[in-house]
């Protein structure tokens, strides 16, 4: 029986994408039959029917999408293996002659995972000499992991790492009370790309075995680890020295916003090998606070004017997930994802919590925002002020359930009404401990957590029984990759 | 059904290529039914004989080769060959064979348009016309896939994965090592170096027209690939591919060689990388003839064509369908040739030729579907195929344009660098 098929592209939602199409009935090119080229005849015999839907305009916000259809000898048309969830098909027989739709499933991700990966195996500059800015050398990459360049980017276990103690985070001495165990992560670690050249053009997945991709499941929760700012590296890293490739295939893209957020060098409780070089191991933290979440490494554009782009957008920010849900998801053979996505915790480092703090109150109007967005989490900002009014005044103008929690490590008298503010301690109350501390309130729906850099030396001396003397930066960098263990535990995604 | 899987040969003593002994655990622990090789080593013939006794429909039959970007397979076709001491099938071979009748099918008991036919071997899927004729020595199956990269079987802890490598070849006028040295001449480092060099020479120009700077890129993947690379199979590693040319009757050594016509490890490739990653063997083709040869010996009484392969495996799995992958024929005789192109109006526009009419597409497809109701179809079917027409348009809430960022304050606090920089590298 001849068969008329009908091509049409539509993403996740079944909404239209405009394509042209080139359709292969055993690797001979058919001609359309429509004026919309559109609808096509598959040849009597034919036993393999490829489709590949490149959308219109160009550049454009869906990735170009190829599948294979089998044709049975009775005309029935069907996905071939793997590819069922990128084609929906549906048919209509007569007598003589059959009609079926093939919809083409266009998203807005594909993945990138090899091409990162390769990234990563020439660090840039010349052997043996330092890089600008103390930026890490292939020695002090090497020393810190273990090797490299790693073979792959998957989170792999840990026999040995120091998590913060959730339920007794300090101890008597001012000393950060750790744990120290082995860690799994059990999750698909990938890289995806977001069409039509938008910032942030990468994405690092780690996507948890427990966070089941099946039919009929849940929503997905997801977790943003948003570090900090490129601009103000941007004369030595990203863009400049040595480094060679425009945003974001490059080395210090790779290594510096996805490689070395994800990892650890064994356990957080490290001596750093140089300056630049701080690992946060953030899919080692999800994994230990208990969290079954979703964890997204968005890469921004060093220059700052662009930096993270759409994802200032909240609404945009909603649909994104969407779109990465669906992508992930039929990854795995599942056509059909959650229509919606679930809780949404966004966590901010350093000069990054000025941006999470302005996106706060820019997008006060968006539904995002308000029915999906359940916590944030400031790790050590620097200009407190803006993050804790920030904080504060979406949880007033949207619901006192939203969860705000603020780790630092500024011990300067000049933060310390802030602190109080955040906790909302009145001037009659009595002045906040000695640092360190970790306090709650509101319920536990406020963190406040001050982690200073003369409590860094004492827990490395209690845990390693070394004598440190860190510096500030330090103190900044230990808190993200620390804290993240005890605001994921407190329950705000479930 | 159970899968049938034949390996065409054994790994050697004492070889570090554990390809067949590992390909075995790979099959045995998917449960197919493994059979091994004579100890002579396969041959098509020994395949067909051994479908023969089974006297039933095969589902898929796997082939475990070793293989050639230019068109060959280890195992000869015939018993008869492989006493003449012929070890590949080259696709000269298939066609004699088809021509000759040499070599009856299995027949239609045993290969039916449902069996599936999977060679795992380097590179073969490359070219296509030795695919169409191996498909027709097999009595047109269903479909017939090849791998248009190299094939490597991982060991992972007690598993065995199926992994391909992406490889870029050069052509070489000197084998990879000396014979009984595990290293080339000049060393490692000094070989890696002067591979990348003309590696890269060789495909920068493909790498140039894929992206900006794209030869810098390619050099720089190339040099990643090759620093660690020895004959070792590992993550990375090289390969040698060699062709020994025989003189035949009256034939000097040096005018056998001469006498080899240009072949490629890949049919023409017609569409270009779209980056400097995607710049390897599968988007830039090898060619060799005669020219390329040198004296295998000192007394020149043989001559060699060697070709070296800078290999990277890329650890995903491999899907068994058409794509990057993966070639496929399916070569039935009672397909139809395509009806070729006949557009019934519109056309010449700036979209690739398709109406902008916005009502076009609903009106051809109504015509269409009446068609089909008119024939019998069930308007439930027909419902269904409306209601499924994608509808609205995904990209008109996309947000592309944001404002720029707020300044991000430029002072001391946001920044984590050391206060001085270092002298640049």
């Amino acid at each position: 029986m001849p068969v008329k098929l009908i091509v049409a592209a539509a993403n996740w939602e079944s909404k239209a994408v405009k394509c042209t199409f080139t359709v292969q009935a055993d690797e001979v090119v058919l001609g359309a039959q429509d004026r919309s080229k559109q609808i096509y005849e598959v040849p009597a015999g034919a036993k393999q029917v490829r489709i590949v839907a490149t959308p219109t305009p160009t550049p454009n916000q869906y990735w170009e999408t190829t599948v294979a259809l089998n044709v049975a000898s009775n005309g029935t048309v069907s996905p071939d293996a793997g590819f069922a969830p990128w084609v929906a098909v549906t048919t209509a027989s007569g007598a003589t002659t059959g009609a079926t739709l093939a919809m083409v499933r266009v998203s807005r991700f594909r993945e990138v995972t090899f091409d990162v990966l390769n990234l990563l195996k020439v660090v840039p500059g010349e052997v043996g000499k330092p890089r600008r800015g103390g930026a890490p050398t292939q020695p002090e990459l090497a020393a810190t992991y273990g090797k490299w360049p790693p073979d792959d980017l998957d989170i792999h276990p840990l026999p040995a790492a120091h998590f913060l103690d959730v339920d007794k985070p300090v101890k008597a001495g001012g000393i950060l009370s750790f744990v120290k165990s082995p860690v799994f992560v059990d999750a698909e670690s990938v890289v995806v790309e977001l069409a039509g050249g938008n910032a942030p053009r990468l994405f690092g997945v780690v996507w948890p075995d427990a966070v089941v991709r099946k039919n009929s499941a849940a929503p997905t929760p997801f977790f943003f680890y948003i570090r900090q700012t490129g601009g103000q590296d941007i004369k030595d890293v990203f863009v400049g020295g040595a480094v060679k490739g425009p945003y974001p295939y490059n080395f210090d893209y790779a290594e510096r916003c996805l490689f070395e957020s994800q990892h650890y060098p064994g356990t957080p409780i490290f001596v750093r090998k140089g300056w630049m070089l701080r690992p946060k191991g953030v899919p080692y933290q999800v994994a230990r606070s208990g969290a079954k979440v979703v964890t997204l490494f968005p890469v921004a554009d060093a220059d700052d004017k662009i930096s993270y782009g759409v994802l200032s957008k909240f609404d945009e920010m909603g649909q994104l997930l969407a779109d990465l849900q669906a992508f992930m998801f039929w990854k795995v053979g599942i056509p059909a994802p959650p229509s919606t996505v679930g809780k949404v915790a966004l966590s901010a480092y350093s000069s990054a919590n000025d941006t999470l703090a302005s996106w706060l109150t820019s997008n006060r109007g968006s539904t995002f925002l308000k029915n999906n967005i359940s916590a944030v989490y400031f790790l050590d900002p620097p200009r407190v002020k803006a993050s804790v009014d920030a904080g504060l005044l979406w949880r007033r103008y949207i619901s006192y359930d939203k969860r705000v929690r603020l780790y630092s490590a500024r011990n300067d008298k000049a933060f310390f009404p802030e602190y109080r503010h955040l906790l909302g301690l009145e001037p009659t109350d009595p002045p906040l401990p000695s640092a360190p501390y970790l306090l709650s309130a509101a319920d536990n729906k406020i963190t406040m957590a001050l982690f200073p850099t003369d409590s860094w030396d004492r827990t490395f001396k209690d845990l390693l029984g070394i004598n440190t003397k860190w510096d500030f930066w330090d103190a900044h960098h230990f808190v993200p990759a620390t804290v993240l263990t005890h605001a994921l535990a407190q329950g705000d995604l479930s | 059904m159970t899968d049938l899987t034949f390996l065409m040969d054994a790994d050697p003593a004492g070889t570090s290529n554990q390809f067949y002994t590992l390909a075995k655990k790979y099959f045995v622990d998917a449960g197919s039914t493994v059979v091994d090789a004579p100890a002579k080593g396969q041959t098509i013939e020994g395949i067909f004989t051994e479908l023969k006794t089974r006297k039933t429909a095969q589902g898929t039959i796997n082939i475990v080769s070793h293989a050639m970007g230019f068109g060959a397979i280890e195992g000869p076709i015939t018993l008869a060959d492989q006493a003449a001491g012929h070890v590949f099938t080259i696709a000269d071979d298939l066609q004699d064979a088809l021509a000759k009748k040499s070599l009856a099918p299995p027949g239609p008991g045993v290969i039916t348009d449902k069996t599936r036919v999977v060679l795992y071997g380097c590179d073969v899927g490359r070219s296509l016309n030795f695919l169409k004729l191996l498909s027709g020595l097999f009595g047109n199956p269903g479909e017939l896939l090849a791998p248009r990269r190299l094939s490597v079987f991982k060991l992972d802890g007690s598993t065995v994965k199926y992994r391909q490598a992406q490889s870029w070849t050069v052509v070489r006028k000197v084998p990879l090592t000396p014979a009984g040295a595990d290293t080339p001449t000049g060393g490692w480092p000094a070989y890696r170096t002067q591979f990348v060099k003309d590696a890269s020479d060789k495909f920068g120009r493909a790498a140039i027209a894929a992206e900006i700077d794209g030869d810098t890129h390619f050099k720089a993947i190339l040099t990643a690939a090759a620093s660690s690379a020895t004959k070792a199979m590992a993550l990375t590693f090289f390969l040698e591919e060699g062709m020994e040319i025989l003189p035949t009757g009256t034939q000097t050594a040096k005018q056998a060689a001469d006498s080899v016509k240009p072949i490629s490890n890949g049919d023409p490739v017609t569409a270009l990388a779209q980056s400097a990653a995607q710049v390897d063997d599968t988007t830039v083709v090898t060619t060799i003839s005669g020219a390329d040869a040198y004296p295998a010996n000192a007394a020149k009484t043989q001559y060699a064509i060697t070709l070296v392969l800078l290999a990277q495996v890329i650890d995903q799995d491999v899907p068994i369908a058409e794509g990057p992958g993966y070639a496929r024929v399916t070569s039935g005789k009672e397909l139809a040739p395509s009806p070729g192109p006949k557009p019934t109006g519109g056309g010449g526009t700036s979209n690739g030729g398709a109406s902008e009419d916005p009502n076009a597409f609903a009106e051809d497809l109504r015509a269409l579907l009446d068609e089909v109701l008119a024939d019998g179809a069930s308007q439930e079917d027909v419902d269904a195929i409306l209601a499924a027409v994608p509808q609205g348009d995904a990209t008109e809430d996309i947000v592309t344009d944001v404002p720029d960022a707020p300044p991000v304050p430029d002072d001391l606090e946001s920044r984590a660098l050391p206060p001085e920089p270092e002298e640049v590298a």
